[in-house]
């Protein structure tokens, strides 16, 4: 049965993979992603994640569900909000089924489509200033009051 | 009516990130909520543009009605994994 959340502690990457291990699949894709040191020539200090998180976890079950119905195979997904350090896994995506491609398939079915649908939100924190992403544009951090315009 | 709004991303900067209620004319649609906004924030005008929308935490394009205690999110683009 698929399994999706967010989450607010590291991934536990063993237990997730777990979920998809069963004996009846030859094959186990783990896919990781991770807080990279460089973003668009900034050096990045460290990644603060915000999610809707209601939303972002029906998302990304529903995610889960559909490659698990197209591929045949067992799915679990976990996406971390908070401050992450360099290095240390945002996302992790698993896949089991019988044979190999469809554990590959589903993973990267899941990872791709989670960017585009699963409202999370990713703000670079690096030493000349802080950025969100959002979608293909960073936008530096405002500091402007909330008053304004009211 | 009552409606609660909750801005996400950069959008956070200016309107916060805990939600906030507005009260909007029956009939109000996420439109009449969005502009609300824009009128808060000028900065906002041209940004929200490029959002997506949900109401009560499932996609809706901007024309959906709203209603007494509903929840609108305004989602900019995104940028999970």
């Amino acid at each position: 049965m698929a399994y999706a959340a967010i989450v607010n502690e590291v991934i536990d990457v063993p237990a997730l993979t777990e979920r998809v291990s069963g004996v009846d699949n030859g094959a186990v894709c783990v896919f990781i992603g991770q807080v990279r040191r460089n973003s668009r020539g900034r050096e990045v200090a460290y990644l603060e994640y915000q999610a809707y998180a209601p939303m972002a976890a029906k998302q990304l079950l529903r995610i889960a569900e559909e490659a698990e119905a197209k591929w045949g195979c067992e799915v679990g997904v976990e996406h971390r909000v908070g401050r992450m350090e360099l290095c240390e896994a945002s996302v992790v995506v698993v896949a089991g089924s019988r044979h190999r491609a469809q554990a590959f398939e589903a993973c990267r079915y899941c990872i791709d489509t989670l960017k585009e649908r699963v409202p999370i939100w990713k703000k670079e924190v690096c030493p000349d200033g802080s950025f969100w992403i959002e979608g293909e544009e960073a936008i530096e951090v405002s500091d402007v009051p909330r008053e304004t315009g009211s | 009516m009552r409606v609660t709004v909750l801005c996400w991303g950069h959008l956070t900067d200016y309107f916060g990130s805990d939600g906030f209620e507005v009260e909007l004319p029956e009939g109000a649609t996420i439109q009449i909520a969005v502009t609300l906004l824009e009128q808060r924030e000028p900065k906002a005008a041209g940004l929200t543009r490029r959002c997506r929308y949900a109401l009560d935490e499932e996609y809706a394009p901007l024309e959906t009605p709203l209603y007494d205690g509903c929840t609108v999110a305004i989602l900019p683009p995104m940028s999970g994994g």
